[in-house]
């Protein structure tokens, strides 16, 4: 092996193992990047004591004639091959993410074709955080931590 | 550094076994082609990449450049299949694989396939396309010749760094504490919240013991981070990927999580060469034509291999597209088990045969002293 090549391969290898205290502190700092050299984590646990807490979108539609329906959050998303709780959420965790003129364009549409005839005008997103007692797993409490309301009249215009 | 510089470029793999693992990843990345044109569906708004280079884009591309992407790549693979220009092929294949993957994942959730795109840019300079390819038709390599080993040694550390991203935070966030029993809770988070209850997993539910859950916790995180330290040898890497793999079934069993381009990348590092050795005893071997007439066949097999592929990524209902995954998982896991009673039996062996030289050096020196 040459000298050149041999140099080569320690420094690509040496890379590689430094590569993983550099993707830790960046995933600290930052958030995880891509493309990266990661597997999932799962850092923690989300059950103590027989409790399991999660965080959850109920979502509520009130249309132009006062009524409103609870929609299940996977009903607003279009079919797809992600996660429905890992896109909702980041699409309607922030009121001025969710109001953006072509989510709300969007969303209108979505809700139009879903309810016909109806007229939806705000779509308000309660984030709950839920918890469930593992060993009756129907025994559950649910807090409203945040709540993101969407103007589909309003963002629509 | 000499120990090191040897240790790079040691290991056992021949131009046989890169050569029909070149061929199983193709088909298998065929299987497993990501269906980039849904994103299409969402409003511009709800793309969100993660940091990094994706983040240049100013939002989801056009409905046209999301179906060339799997159509180029489908092309790349069917390429990589048949050997022809295997090199740029496969670095085609990888950084396409890395762009469409990482379309998806700019939506608030990074799926871990890092590993498959990996296969394709590493091994492929280990000499991939030396044997078994329409390459080697036309260079007439010798099959013999000895294949560069050290991309597959930075393959398997690469594979260590990435699983100890996954122990590390385990560890920290407190999963060998015996109070924690995390395996238990993210058992009940997939199942409860993400909906993750189909086939065997409400099994799991019924069972409330410490003692079931507490040895998995251990089990993971020594098996996330023991990966990397094992890449000190081939035997000793070999062993825990065969682990992980039987691992990935576990967690398809109880969570329904399917680490399906996992599995096809530890592939890379099985010695399939003894397959085909094993194949030809039983007279089982590939059509003999001349070069030419694989020419057409490739010249023909790419296009309709890539379509067809292409075709059923996108038609395909997600339910027979997670049947596809499963039945891949469940022959790695199945070989792998194989592979650990040979390496059990192996060792069986090995503790029998060593106490049967200590009997025999023993009766000897009895009777040296009689």
């Amino acid at each position: 092996m040459s000298k050149g090549r041999r140099n080569a391969l320690r420094v690509a290898f040496a890379l590689a193992i430094l590569l993983l205290p550099a993707e830790m502190v960046i995933q600290k700092l930052v958030d995880q990047p891509y493309p990266g050299i990661y597997q999932p984590s799962f850092a923690g646990t989300p059950v103590v004591n027989d409790i399991l807490t999660a965080k959850v979108p109920l979502v509520h539609v009130t249309f132009a004639d006062a009524s409103v329906v609870d929609v299940p959050f996977e009903a607003v998303l279009p079919d797809s091959k992600l996660l429905d709780l890992s896109v909702f959420n980041s699409a309607f965790q922030s009121q001025i993410r969710a109001n953006s003129p072509e989510t709300v364009a969007w969303l209108k549409n979505d809700l139009e074709q879903k309810f016909p005839g109806r007229t939806p005008t705000t779509m308000v997103v309660e984030f709950q955080t839920l918890k469930i007692d593992i060993t009756d797993p129907s025994s559950r409490t649910a807090t409203t931590t945040k709540t993101v309301t969407v103007d589909l009249q309003e963002g629509a215009r | 550094m000499k120990y090191f510089d040897n240790w790079v470029v040691r290991g056992p793999f021949r131009s046989a076994d890169l050569g029909v693992y070149r061929i199983i990843f193709g088909l298998a990345a065929l299987a497993l082609l990501p269906n980039a044109q849904f994103l299409a569906g969402y409003p511009s708004s709800f793309f969100a990449p993660p940091p990094g280079p994706l983040q240049r884009l100013s939002g989801i591309p056009p409905l046209g450049v999301l179906i060339s992407l799997e159509i180029a790549l489908a092309l790349a693979l069917a390429a990589v299949v048949f050997g022809v220009f295997t090199r740029t092929a496969s670095v085609v294949a990888g950084v396409l694989m890395v762009l469409t993957f990482g379309l998806t994942y700019s939506f608030g959730k990074i799926d871990h396939t890092i590993f498959l795109p990996l296969a394709a840019l590493l091994v492929v300079w280990a000499g991939w396309g030396r044997s078994y390819s329409i390459d080697s038709l036309k260079t007439r390599a010798d099959p013999d010749a000895p294949v560069s080993q050290w991309p597959l040694r930075l393959f398997a550390l690469l594979i260590g760094v990435g699983f100890a991203t996954a122990a590390i935070p385990k560890f920290l966030g407190g999963w060998l504490k015996p109070g924690t029993q995390a395996t238990e809770g993210h058992y009940w988070y997939e199942t409860l919240i993400d909906d993750r209850n189909q086939a065997f997993a409400p099994l799991f539910g019924h069972i409330t013991s410490p003692i079931f859950w507490e040895p998995l916790d251990w089990v993971t995180v020594a098996l996330e981070g023991g990966i990397i330290l094992s890449v000190i040898s081939w035997r000793s890497f070999r062993i825990m990927i065969a682990l992980a793999s039987v691992f990935h079934v576990g967690v398809l069993v109880m969570m329904n999580i399917l680490f399906t381009t996992n599995v096809v990348a530890y592939a890379a590092f099985v010695p399939w060469g003894l397959v085909l050795v094993w194949l030809k005893r039983r007279g089982v071997h590939a059509p003999r034509l001349s070069a030419r007439a694989w020419t057409v066949v490739a010249a023909v097999g790419i296009p309709v291999l890539a379509i067809v592929a292409w075709a059923l990524a996108v038609g395909l209902p997600i339910e027979a597209r997670d049947g596809i995954k499963i039945v891949i998982i469940v022959i790695a896991g199945i070989v792998s088990a194989c592979y650990l009673v040979f390496e059990i039996l192996n060792l069986v062996r090995w503790i029998r045969g060593r106490s049967a030289r200590r009997d025999s050096l023993r009766r000897r020196e009895v009777a040296h002293a009689r």
